[in-house]
């Protein structure tokens, strides 16, 4: 009897998951095992794939471009995120210290705007305010008498239009950070915050004992998240630099772009695809281990 | 009586349904994908019309898709063996789709045409990696210069100029401090450079081969080294400091606001810059300046069939209808057009307008017409080139280190596949 009720139970489940599995399959895992044969071939020019081993991947070490891209792709990831994640925390800490009030509804509301904004739309806007010849944040800088700080923001051929994409980068998207942090400081139960300051704790002290561990895993989710989605960003490089000038904002998903659709090598581009998604699982496996070390403990 | 009445309007609903049903059966939906609708929608309405009522028993389905979706979308769908049955195709990436073998051969259908089928059109050639036919020209366009007549006049020229030492004259005489406060407000040039229409016009006009006969880059040549000299000196000195970086978009800015004398594009530009000119300035296309002989450059997009096409045979029938020479007639009369058919020049539009025929006439009294795109370096040429022309403008390298940089960069992308 108990034997008949597993069964049951193992395909009750089977059908709840297989439809699942089955998406998985063809969405992720079909086209993750066809990009790796990809990058293992090489096509003829009569269309033929030849099985080339790891020799694209051995090209990838002598291509300068691939270095110059993956370093502007960290920097890249490495500014926007920082500015995703403290903007978000500061402005969460702000609207969690206004609570429910009319202000702090207000508040958030518009905090939350530039995040639904489309792509398209913001970049234009962006596009207008970064002009190479008609920049708005030029004309503004020379109006209050800081004429002196105008500079070619996207044209300059240092690494400033890099930093300005990351500063736009990060103006889009810290208020998904803003809503993560925000909602779990709500759930913090303020008798701690009461207890804390019975001790005579510092502000900071609060925040570090209190606050940060209630932080902390949703912290890990949101880099995480914001990681993935950061480390290949496209259409912002791509409509405002295309990542010129002089190659100083090309990053990762700009040269694989350029290296499949414009150049038609889908093998090498398919190599730096599969070495994207490994850098990509490096870094996620290293946040896991740090922010989550303790959680997995417990 | 009731009965045979019945099985009458029964006889009768069984044979209105076998009729109909053929004549469903008999009709062939193609799907065509494009981008023009956005643009000239009565043209291409015009053409699909023509197209049906000269052969009922094929219906078109038009999807419309935007120019900078349709290369991801026709190489995935390629990739996907879900080609539609036709399909517009764009220079920048019709050598991608026919390398990967994602076009129909149209060779065979080709040859059952009448003899100079191929020849009446003006920029028709063969795939470079496939060395068959696998698209087919339509909407022509022939790259210009454009002026703002006012500036030039001003500058004290009463025409267009004929050679590049008069072009430069211009520029420079046009590149003014309006206010006296020793910055630049207007300048003699703009162009975009990750596009640059200015520097494949010098290559042409100054006689450079694109390519050299062992199919190596030809960029490295003396000529091509003297034509990028030329092209730095005009965009240093009379063009904005940030032209570098200059998209259509930059350029088209400060040239119709009236920051610019002259900027580089093609006969597209007739329509925008009537829409979108700053009002009160007039403004003119002119003939590419002579170096030794006259020249023109000519683009098109293109129409191809898509592989696995279930109807091949209507397929081509849509293709020789919208790139043949009634549909170009129906562009230059409804948008415009440059006649893409040699037969299409005489046509009273064309020798009326002389927006349009300063362009055919450019095109058929040239001794040198160049189609960039068919060559087979060409692919690599468009990728690598706007961040060489940058490297120079910025400094970082020498004209004729910049242009070998560039040769051996296109030998070693082309060569990689």
């Amino acid at each position: 009897m108990k034997r008949t009720s597993k069964k049951k139970d193992f395909w009750t489940a089977f059908f709840f998951i297989a439809p699942g599995v089955i998406f998985v399959f063809f969405l992720c895992l079909y086209p993750l095992g066809r990009a790796i044969w990809m990058s293992m071939v090489k096509t003829t020019p009569d269309g033929v794939n030849q099985f080339i081993g790891l020799t694209n991947y051995k090209k990838v070490f002598d291509d300068k471009l691939f270095r110059l891209s993956l370093w502007h792709t960290l920097y890249f990831t490495g500014i926007s995120i920082s500015l995703h994640y403290f903007v978000g925390l500061g402005l969460a800490l702000l609207l969690d210290k206004l609570g429910k009030s009319l202000k702090g509804n207000v508040l958030r509301g518009f905090l939350f705007l530039p995040w639904l904004f489309p792509s398209a739309v913001w970049c234009v806007t962006w596009q207008l305010i970064l002009h190479p010849h008609f920049s708005v944040l030029n004309e503004l800088l020379k109006t209050i008498g800081l004429g002196r700080l105008a500079r070619g923001w996207l044209t300059e051929p240092t690494l400033l239009p890099l930093t300005s994409l990351s500063v736009v980068n990060g103006w889009k998207f810290f208020p998904f950070h803003m809503v993560m942090l925000f909602a779990t400081l709500q759930s913090v139960p303020k008798e701690l915050y009461e207890v804390a300051e019975i001790d005579g704790a510092s502000g900071w002290r609060k925040f570090q004992s209190v606050t940060w561990p209630f932080l902390k895993p949703i912290t890990a989710i949101v880099l995480t998240i914001d990681t993935i989605g950061t480390f290949h960003y496209f259409d912002l490089v791509w409509i405002l630099t295309q990542g010129g000038p002089m190659n100083k904002t090309e990053v990762l998903s700009t040269y694989i772009y350029r290296t499949v659709f414009r150049m038609g090598f889908f093998d090498y581009g398919s190599t730096l695809a599969v070495l994207l998604m490994i850098i990509l699982s490096i870094l996620i496996a290293l946040y896991i281990r740090i922010f989550m070390r303790g959680e997995f403990e417990q | 009586m009731k009965s045979n009445r019945l099985k009458i309007v029964s006889l009768l609903i069984s044979v209105m349904m076998f009729v109909f049903s053929s004549v469903a059966y008999a009709q062939v939906t193609l799907t065509v994908w494009e981008w023009d609708m956005n643009e000239r929608p009565e043209a291409v309405q015009a053409i699909v019309k023509a197209f049906e009522e000269e052969n009922p028993d094929i219906k078109i389905k038009i999807e419309t898709i935007d120019w900078n979706s349709m290369e991801q979308k026709s190489v995935l769908a390629g990739e996907a063996g879900a080609m539609p049955d036709c399909l517009e195709i764009s220079p920048v990436w019709m050598q991608t789709l026919a390398k990967r073998g994602y076009l129909e051969d149209l060779a065979p259908f080709i040859e059952k045409e009448e003899e100079g089928f191929i020849e009446d059109y003006v920029v028709a050639t063969k795939d470079p990696w496939t060395n068959t036919y696998s698209y087919l020209p339509w909407r022509m366009n022939v790259h210009g210069l454009y002026m703002v007549e006012d500036y030039v006049k001003e500058a004290g020229f009463a025409e267009p100029p004929k050679t590049w030492e008069e072009f430069e004259e211009v520029a420079k005489k046009c590149t003014v401090d309006l206010d006296g406060d020793g910055k630049i407000d207007r300048y003699g040039f703009v162009c975009n450079t990750p596009n640059n229409n200015f520097a494949l016009k010098l290559f042409c006009s100054f006689g450079v081969q694109f390519e050299n006969p062992d199919g190596t880059s030809g960029l490295a040549s003396s000529k091509a080294i003297e034509a990028m000299e030329y092209w730095s000196k005009i965009e240093k000195n009379y063009g904005p400091p940030e032209m570098a970086m200059f998209g259509f978009k930059e350029s088209r800015d400060v040239f119709m606001s009236g920051k610019a004398a002259i900027t580089a594009e093609g006969s597209w530009m007739n329509t925008i810059l009537a829409t979108g000119m700053l009002p009160g300035l007039t403004w003119q296309p002119f003939r590419t300046p002579i170096y030794d002989v006259p020249t023109a450059i000519v683009g098109a997009e293109m129409y191809g069939i898509g592989k696995g096409t279930k109807y091949p045979e209507e397929a081509w029938k849509f293709l020789k209808f919208i790139t043949g020479p009634e549909a170009d007639a129906i562009l230059i009369k409804m948008s415009k057009g440059i006649p893409g058919h040699k037969v299409n020049t005489a046509i009273p539009e064309v020798q009326a307008d002389p927006l349009i025929k300063i362009f055919a006439d450019e095109v058929a009294e040239a001794q040198r017409v160049e189609f960039f795109e068919s060559y087979k370096t060409w692919a690599a040429y468009n990728e690598l080139h706007p961040n060489i022309y940058q490297q120079i403008l910025y400094g970082q390298m020498t004209v004729e280190e910049a242009m070998k940089e560039l040769a051996r960069q296109i030998d070693e992308a082309t060569v990689k596949d």
